[in-house]
């Protein structure tokens, strides 16, 4: 499952206190029309390599950061710093 | 008979451990609750299904803690990435690692290899306490 949603948590001991919703879900029909209109240059650029004797599969690396990507889905990293009271959350959803 | 008793048994036939090497696994794994016979519905088996995050907690003396949750399947991921780097860069990754004392070669990693690897990241706990109180707690959990 790709991500949808990064929850951004700041909160200071005393007064500041920040709570953002990124709906990253916006992005990906976007990602994935500028992914349509790159393939074909993607296959051509694969294809001059595989060619040329280089052994760079660009496509398959497209793949392979999009499941880096989808695999982010469930981190949360929690940092609290005494000396300025805060802590931060990031939570990928 | 257990997947890790399997493979310990298979690492025996093929010579990569020695007989009394093998003993001290297999001893290793009944003391861990796969005792022998086990089939692959074990206890132990089933708490490896359920392993889905690394757990990474830094609690300092001074108050300034780290929590970090990160999924398996990142893990996952970004090894099948390694299997995308290009040979040449390969190759200079592991001089490099070679030079900081890390004789370690990414081209040996097969994704049999990374199963079994994250199968077992599920028995690892590291706890580390420095002496000003100090911890680092590494763990594997649902």
């Amino acid at each position: 499952m790709i991500p949808s949603i990064i929850i951004l948590k700041i909160q200071q001991e005393r007064g500041f206190r920040l709570k953002l919703w990124l709906p990253v879900f916006i992005l990906w029909p976007v990602f994935l029309v500028l992914f349509v209109l790159v393939l074909p240059l993607l296959l051509i650029a694969d294809l001059i390599l595989l060619v040329s004797g280089v052994r760079i599969h660009l496509l398959g690396m497209l793949g392979g950061v999009f499941s880096v990507v989808s695999s982010l889905r469930g981190t949360r990293i929690k940092v609290k710093n005494r000396k300025e009271n805060s802590i931060v959350n990031v939570t990928i959803l | 008979m257990s997947e890790e008793r399997k493979r310990i048994l298979k690492m025996l036939a093929e010579g990569k451990i020695s007989p009394s090497e093998a003993e001290d696994l297999l001893d290793a794994l009944d003391k861990t609750g796969g005792r022998r016979g086990d089939d692959d519905n074990g206890p132990a088996l089933l708490k490896l299904k359920n392993v889905k995050y690394i757990y990474v907690k830094v609690l300092s003396a001074q108050d300034d803690n780290v929590d970090v949750r990160v999924p398996l399947g990142l893990i996952r991921a970004g090894m099948k990435l390694t299997t995308l780097i290009p040979a040449q860069a390969m190759d200079h990754i592991n001089s490099a690692m070679r030079e900081k004392g890390m004789s370690f070669d990414l081209n040996s990693i097969k994704p049999d290899d990374i199963e079994e690897l994250l199968k077992n990241l599920a028995d690892m706990e590291v706890n580390v306490k420095s002496k000003n109180g100090d911890t680092v707690r590494v763990y594997c959990g649902e």
